[in-house]
This record gives C-alpha cells, structure tokens and sequence, in this order.
C-alpha cells in the first residue's frame, strides 16, 4: 500500500498555518542574512524537513509578526522598527566608518568612504549608541525570546516528533494491520479460490471416479473374459500338454523299448563282430600260414592247391569286409539310436518342461483367481468411497486428511450400522417373504384342500345315495334270505325225516357251491356295471366324447336305475367280503370241503393232558379227604393213632416224582450229548495240539502230565530188541505235585544221553520247558546225532 | 395238601435257585441264526424241534401234494385255554400248470376254492422270495409293538387246514379251529411268493385295550 505523502505536511507546524509570511524585499536582504546567521549559530540543529528548498520558509515573504497557532510569541520584527533599525545603522556607519569589526559594520565600511573622529560628542551618535544599546538589549530579549521560542519550537518539534514516531508506529501497524487485512483477504479469496478448487477437483474426481469405475468395469468384464479365455486356454493347453505328454511317454516308452532291443541287437552284433574279428585273426593267421605253405607249395609246384587256398582266402577276405561294412552300418545305426536317446533325454527333458509350464500355468490360474478376488475388493473399496464422495459433496469440513479419515472411519461406521440395519431389513424381509410364500402355500394348499373336500364331500353324497340304496336292497335281500332260511328249514325237516346227515351235507355243499357261483356272477356283472359307470362319468365330466370301440354309450332310460341297484348291489357284495374275509382271517372254514388237524402230542394238548391228570389227582384226593374226615372219628376217640396219607395224594406224589425222574433223563441225555461234543473237541484239540507243537500230551489220573515226541513213532527210534542200540525214544513225565520232571521209558543210547543233556541244560539249568522240548524236537529231528 | 400250597405261594413270591437256573436256561434255550439275510432266534429245545420237525416234514408233503391251504400257529393261555393269538398263513397255488413229477397233471390242477383262479403270476427268482421272506420276518419281529403284552403261560399248537381228501397220518388228529371268539383284531401281514405258491400272512389277536 503506498503511503500518503501528503499527510505528513498536516502535522508540520508551518504549513499548518493559513497564512505564510511575507516575502522578504531586496532590502530586507541583511536581516534576512542575519536570521539566517542566527539560525546558522544556532545550537538547535534544523527541522529536517527545512532541508529542502521547496518547503523552507522564506523570510523574504514573511517580515511581519507571524500568527502563532499558539499566539504565544512574536518572531519577526515589524516593517518599521526593521526600517527604523536599517537606517539607524546606516548613520552610525556612516559615522563610524569602518570601526566596527562586525562583519554588518565592515561590509558597510568597505563601501563608505567618510570617517568622522568626532563620535562621543554628536548627540545624535550618543542617541545612535543608546538606541544601539536599546537594539542590543532587544536584540538580547529577541535572542532569548528566539532560544525560549527555539525550546518550544525544539520541544514541540519533539512532541512532533514523538508523535510522528507515533504515528509512524501507528502507520506501521496500520500497514502491518493492512498488510494482515490484505493478507486475510487473500487468504480468504486464496481459501475461496482453494474451495471452488477443491469443489471443482472433487466434481472432477467424481467424474474421473465414475469413469475410473466405468473403466474399472469395462477392465473387470474385459479381464473376466479375458479370465475366462485365459482359463479355458489354459484347460485347453492342459488337455493339450496332456495328451502330448501321454503321446510322448508312449514314444518315449516306445523308443526306450526300441533302444533297449537295438542295444542288446548292437551287443549281438558287437559279439558277432568281435567274432568275426577273432575269425579274423584266425584266417589272417592262416592266410599267412597259407602265405607260408604257398611258398613252400610254390617250390613243389602245387599249385592248385594255391589256388584253391588263394580262392579261400578271398573268399574269406570279402566276407570280412561284408562283415566289417554290416558293423560300419551297426555303428552308424548306433550313433543313429545314441542320438535317439539322446533326443529321448531331450524330450523327456521338454515333457518337464511342460509340466513345470503346467503347474506355472495353474499358479498363474490361482494368481488369477487371487487378482480376482482383489478386483471384486478394490471395486467394492471403490464403490465405498464413491458413495462416500457422493454422500458428502456439501462437507466443507474436509480440508486435511486426518478430516478425511475422520470422515471416512465415520462413514465407514455408518455404513456398517447401515448395513447391519438394512441386513436386519433384509432378513426380516426375506423372513416375510418367505412367511408370504408359505402363506401362499399353504393359501393354495387350502384351497386344494377344500377343492378336494368338495369333492370328497360329493362323493361321499354319492355314497349316502348308494348306501341307502344298498340298505333298501339289503333289506330286501335280508327278507329274502329269511325267507331262504325257512326254505331250509323245510328242507331240513323234510331230509331229517327220510334221508341220512350224509346227503343232507351233500346237499348243503351243492347249494353253497350255487351260492358261490351267484357271487362269481354278481362280481362279474358288477365289473360290467362300473366300466360302464366309469364310462358315463367321463362322458359327463366331458373328458372323452368319443365312446370306446368295444361299448355303446347306454340309451336305455332305465339304466340309471339299474346302475343303482348295481351299485348297491356291489356295495352289499364288498360288505359281504369283507366279512368273509374277516372270517377267513378269524380261521372259519368250510368243513365240507376243508379239515382242521393238529398233531395228536402238541404242546398244548400236553399241557391240559397234564393239567388234567393233576386235576383229577387233586379231585380224587380231595374227595377222598373229605371222605376220610367225614368217616373220621372224633379225635377223643381217635386218639391219633390211625393218621394215614391218603393214596391219592401219594398218587399226586408219584406222579411227581415220574415228572422229575423224566427232567432227569432229559438231563442226563443232555450231558451225554455234551460229553460226546466235548470228547471230541478235546480229540481234535489234542490233535492240533500234537500236530503243532510235536508233542502228545497225556494227563494221567495222578495229575502227572506225560509228553510223547511225534519222533517217538519213527521208524528210526524204534525199538529194536536184537539190534541192541538203544535208540528208542523215552516219554517225559512233568509231575505238576512234585514239580519234577522225568524221563519214562528209553533204552538208553546217543538219543537218550542227547535228550537227558538237554534236560540238565535248559531245564535244571535255565528253568525252561519250552525250550529244552524243542531241543528235544530238534534233536530227534536231526537223527539223534544232533550236538547236545 | 398245605404243604403244596404254601410251597406254591413261597414259589409265587421268590425265586429259587433251581427257578433261576430254569429261566436262565430256557433265555439261552435260543441261538442266533443268520437266516435270510437276518439274525434270527431258532429255539435249541429238543421237544419243540422234534415237534417241528415232525409238522414240516408232513407239511412237505401236503404242499407238494397241494392238500393244504392254511398252516396256522395258535397261542393260547396255559390257564383258561384262550386263544390270545393266531398267526395264520395261507398257502394259495399261484401256478396250477406246475405239476409234480411224481403226481399226474389232472390231479394237480385243482384249484383250492370255486372262485376263478388268478393269472399267472411272474417268475420269480429264489433272491426275490427270500427277500420276501425276510420282510414277512421283519414284520413279524416288529409286531411286538402293536401285538398285546402276553402276562400269563401260555402254550402254543400248530393248525394244518388241509383238504378233505388229503391224506392224514395216524399222528394228526382233527381239531377246533381255535378261533378268537371275542375282541378280536386282524392284521394283515406281507406275502411272499415263489411264483409256484403264495403265501399271505395275517395274525388275529385279542383286543385287550378296552379291559385297560
């Protein structure tokens, strides 16, 4: 802010006056150097603004008394007493001459020509000095009124000062106020211009969000398919490298069974070869033996025969080519293999190679599912913060980033309340929902239900029409049968009197089989009649119009009334078998066509034969106890001598007694069984035992346990009573009382002696059964001749 | 007489030892059969298996022979003679045209009743009737959930319904039907079938609910 020069000349004191003084003539030019004199000897150092020309005051304008603002001194001489003063000097100078030393005086003296020695007598001189005086002592009180002014004017110029310094401060705080005001403003047209920056950047992020999110979409979809591709490349090139590598392991498999068969085929032709070479040797050995006979021969003159050989040779020479040519050719088809092998080795080393490509192809499937995922995270952490930025376009309150994420964790608690509320919403939605459909559900079930009921129900009126037309048909069948019944009764009574029971069940037998012909016809007519009822009812319902090929639709009038008594009918033939059914499972039968047997000795039978025999034993004993104490005499005339058990109750006991002599047997048989079972088991126990371990055991009736060797049968332990050698093989006897251990039997020998050393060794020595048996075991096993 | 009483009350209150041993005896007078696919309980007792032995073997020959038409086993109380239960099986001809190779074709074709006899019914192969059978076992096994509790002695009889001109050993004598007289309740049970012969099922028991 540029400063206002132009107030500054307010607070200087000259220029604050209206009027500015005079300005001085060219006469007044001495008391104007005077002045200037004075205020050059002046102690009191200048104004500084009084420096410049422009606005020093001139004393050349201002010659008379100055109006103070303060009206409290009076600077300048008056016009006249300066006038008054100039010529006074003028005259002492002129009286004077040059006398004066003061500068005022010499420059006037330097002019003037005329000195006059007469001074202290002219009147006019004394008059002259004494107004010089009078001039000095004003001149004094001026100078004093000047220094006192001087001081005023020095300590207003102070004041001034201060004040100016004062408002030079003021003026600098007003500037640094101003600077601050300037500052505030630019910093608020900076924070505005920030703020339509930061709306401005926020549009245009939500634009670049939106776009970014677009992209982002039109990038997901694009990798999706990409993916997609990627995978089904992948599947593809797997399926591919598959069935290569299959395909290059039956070659390879191939070619490791053909390098196998030319290997062992170069090594029969390496052996050929090395043959040949050997056969080589040879006929070069007799082709020099030949060489050799051929000089010989040559000098005897046998020359066929050289030629003969010569031919041999040749002969055998060529073939040695041939061979070495066949073995060229095997090393060239073996170097040809070698390198097969070798591109054996490489295709094996390519076919890892594919599977290392394979399993980085499925790492990078798994990094795509990983990218995946990250997208469907980075596009819902998108979709947060563009509903962020659109939920907050009018916060002015984000203006760091502590705000933002102060912001943001606010809104990502709002969001996960919101989502937990529209989460209950939803659930409480879908619960509703699904209440509705079950509702609906079971709204439809409902009505089906009472679709069905109706239904039911007219069907149910169709079966109360029926029902009461089967009861009216019932009755009547009802009277019929009754009058049926007395029909045989009169039979009965007429066949009672002239014919036998046997015809008379004959009879009956004939009738129930035309009664059972009747239901056989009722059924089969009643079959006939609900075809047809099913036919007239899809007629009415209207399902089929055209009738069936084998029935005409019925024309007769009176064919619903027959199909009612049909109906009725039928429903009366359902009752009535039913209830034969009913009497079949209660197990009634026909006696004239079926019997009822039962074995003559059944349980039951048993039982009531049983309980009749304790019955009638109990009767007979009772009543012949009651016989017995009504013939008994009194006890006085007793005297309880002839007290006797009745024989029944003896008979009751008996009968008893046969019951449990029979539990007995039963008993006793039973064991037997069981002996038999168990002496089996243990033969066969035995058995095993004898086959496994090698040792018959045999528990003797003093509880000594003898244990025969499977060798004892041997032929070569026989006993042999001439041989004399005394190889027979003795028994040993464990006695489990004595705790001692024997040896029956034995006549001594190689074997014996073998077996009693096994005996001191493993069983006195070392407590072991087990072991000094199979010693024994494999003593005899090894002929007796084993080492003890 | 008092004596036998009182032993009698004293055996009504406790058991004895022998008592013991007879109950523990007759609980393992059963051994566990794998028959039909299944774990069946075949009784040991020698008595009840001479008298089986002795049934089947003549029901052999009356199934072969086509005389028989029911077999039926009866339960009844030891104490009243009442007939608590009666598993009855009824062995129906499926396929007359199969004829013993010892009997002529004329006499095998009679049917068992004057109703028409049904059609043939399917082949069936022997894995099919024995998983039949072992469904009819099943049922059997699981009616201890609908039949009555039998509280007092009882004793069972075996009841052959056979034709009037079958031919009956000296040992089979004719009997009472041994029907249920009254409250009586019928259910009926699987069937099985060789494709030869059919046999259905059904046991009538006491109704007993309404004395509760």
């Amino acid at each position: 802010m540029p400063k206002d020069t132009t107030k500054s000349s307010l607070y200087h004191p000259y220029q604050r006056s209206s009027t500015r003084p005079p300005p001085l003539s060219s006469g007044d030019t001495n008391a104007a150097s005077r002045f200037a004199d004075s205020q050059a000897t002046s102690f009191f150092p200048k104004p500084r603004r009084f420096a410049s020309s422009a606005v020093r005051p001139s004393f050349a304008s201002s010659v008379g008394p100055t109006e103070d603002i303060n009206g409290e001194f009076n600077l300048f001489l008056t016009r006249k007493e300066l006038l008054k003063s100039v010529s006074g000097k003028e005259r002492l100078r002129q009286s004077i001459g040059s006398n004066d030393s003061s500068p005022l005086f010499r420059s006037t003296n330097s002019s003037g020509t005329n000195a006059s020695l007469d001074l202290y007598s002219d009147p006019e001189l004394i008059k002259a000095r004494k107004e010089i005086r009078d001039l000095k002592e004003s001149r004094r009180k001026i100078s004093d009124e000047k220094a006192g002014l001087e001081r005023k004017v020095h300590d207003l110029e102070k004041s001034a000062a201060e004040k100016e310094d004062r408002i030079k401060e003021r003026m600098a705080r007003i500037d640094i106020l101003e600077a601050d005001r300037e500052f505030l403003l630019k910093h608020v047209t900076e924070v505005e211009q920030r703020l339509e920056d930061a709306e401005k950047n926020m549009i245009k992020w939500k634009k670049d969000a939106e776009m970014t999110e677009n992209t982002l979409k039109r990038q997901n979809g694009q990798l999706r398919e990409q993916l997609a591709q990627e995978r089904e490349q992948a599947d593809s090139e797997l399926r591919h490298g598959d069935l290569e590598k299959e395909q290059m392991e039956a070659d390879l498999e191939r070619l490791y069974q053909q390098v196998a068969e030319n290997q062992n085929e170069f090594k029969k032709h390496s052996a050929q070869a090395k043959a040949n070479r050997e056969q080589q040797g040879v006929l070069e050995r007799q082709l020099r033996e030949a060489q050799a006979t051929i000089m010989n021969l040559q000098a005897n003159d046998a020359l066929t025969e050289l030629i003969t050989l010569k031919r041999g040779l040749i002969e055998q020479t060529t073939h040695l080519r041939t061979m070495e040519k066949k073995m060229r050719d095997l090393e060239v088809q073996n170097s040809n293999l070698l390198s097969t092998q070798q591109n054996t080795e490489l295709l094996k080393d390519e076919n890892e190679h594919l599977a290392a490509q394979v399993a980085r192809l499925a790492e990078s499937r798994d990094a795509a599912d990983k990218l995946a995922v990250e997208i469907e995270q980075l596009k819902a952490e998108k979709q947060e913060w563009a509903r962020f930025l659109s939920e907050n376009d009018d916060v002015v309150g984000v203006d760091s980033p502590h705000a933002l994420a102060q912001a943001l964790a606010n809104a990502r608690l709002e969001l996960a309340a919101l989502k937990e509320a529209s989460g209950e919403d939803r659930a409480s939605a879908k619960w509703r929902a699904a209440e509705l459909e079950r509702l609906r559900e079971q709204l439809k079930e409902r009505e089906a239900r009472i679709a069905d009921a109706e239904r039911r129900r007219e069907l149910e009126a169709r079966a109360c029409k029926r029902l009461e037309h089967s009861r009216q048909l019932a009755q009547k069948e009802i009277e019929f049968l009754r009058e049926q019944l007395r029909s045989y009764d009169i039979e009965d009574a007429s066949n009672a009197a002239d014919s036998t029971a046997v015809a008379h069940d004959a009879l009956k037998a004939d009738r129930i089989r035309v009664l059972e012909g009747a239901v056989d016809e009722y059924r089969a007519a009643l079959r006939a009649l609900e075809d047809q009822l099913a036919y007239i009812e899809k007629n009415k319902n209207g399902g089929i119009q055209a009738a069936p090929a084998h029935q005409e639709p019925p024309q007769d009038p009176q064919l619903p009334a027959l199909l009612a008594a049909a109906r009725a009918e039928c429903e009366s033939l359902h009752s009535r078998v039913h209830e034969l059914e009913r009497a079949l499972g209660r197990g009634e039968h026909n006696p004239a066509t079926h019997r009822v047997l039962q074995l003559a000795k059944n349980p039951e039978t048993m039982e009531l034969a049983v309980r009749q025999a304790t019955l009638d034993a109990l009767q007979a004993e009772n009543a012949q106890l009651r016989a017995q104490c009504a013939n008994a005499p009194t006890p006085a005339t007793s005297g309880g001598g002839d007290r006797a058990v009745p024989v029944e109750s003896l008979r009751v006991v008996e009968l008893e007694c046969s019951k449990l002599k029979q539990e007995i047997q039963d008993t006793k048989k039973r064991n037997d069984r069981l002996q038999q079972v168990y002496q089996t088991q243990v033969q066969e126990y035995r058995e095993a035992v004898y086959s496994l371990l090698g040792y018959k055991l045999v528990i003797e009736s003093d509880g000594r346990v003898r244990l025969t060797s499977c060798f004892a049968d041997d032929p070569r332990y026989r006993y042999q009573p001439g041989g004399g050698t005394g190889t027979s093989v003795p028994a040993v006897v464990f006695d489990s009382a004595g705790g001692t251990v024997t040896l029956a039997g034995g006549s001594g020998g190689q074997v014996e002696a073998a077996v009693r050393n096994a005996l001191r060794q493993y069983l006195d020595a070392r407590g072991c059964a087990a072991a000094f048996l199979a010693k024994v075991t494999l003593v005899l096993f090894e002929g007796g001749g084993g080492s003890s | 007489m008092l004596q036998q009483q009182q032993l009698l009350q004293r055996e009504e209150k406790t058991i004895t030892l022998k008592g013991s041993a007879r109950i523990v005896v007759e609980f393992f007078n059963f051994h566990m059969e794998k028959k039909y696919g299944l774990n069946l309980l075949v009784t040991s007792h020698e008595g009840v298996q001479a008298y089986l032995s002795t049934i089947l073997s003549q029901l052999d020959k009356w199934i072969v022979a086509k005389k028989i038409s029911t077999l039926v086993l009866v339960i009844s109380s030891k104490n009243t003679r009442e007939v608590l239960e009666r598993w009855s099986f009824d062995v129906q001809l499926e396929n007359s045209s199969v004829t013993n190779e010892k009997e002529p074709t004329t006499t095998a074709a009679k049917p068992t009743s004057s109703l028409p006899s049904p059609p043939p019914a399917p082949s069936r192969t022997e894995k099919q009737t024995t998983q039949e059978i072992a469904a009819v076992m099943r049922q059997i096994t699981a009616s201890v959930t609908f039949l009555p509790m039998l509280d007092e002695p009882c004793t069972f009889n075996v009841l052959a319904y056979t034709e009037k001109d079958a031919v009956v050993p000296a040992e089979w004598i004719d009997s009472d039907p041994r029907l249920i007289e009254r409250n009586a309740e019928q259910v009926k049970l699987r069937s099985f079938s060789t494709s030869v012969h059919r046999v259905d099922g059904l046991v009538a028991y006491k109704y007993v609910g309404d004395q509760l």
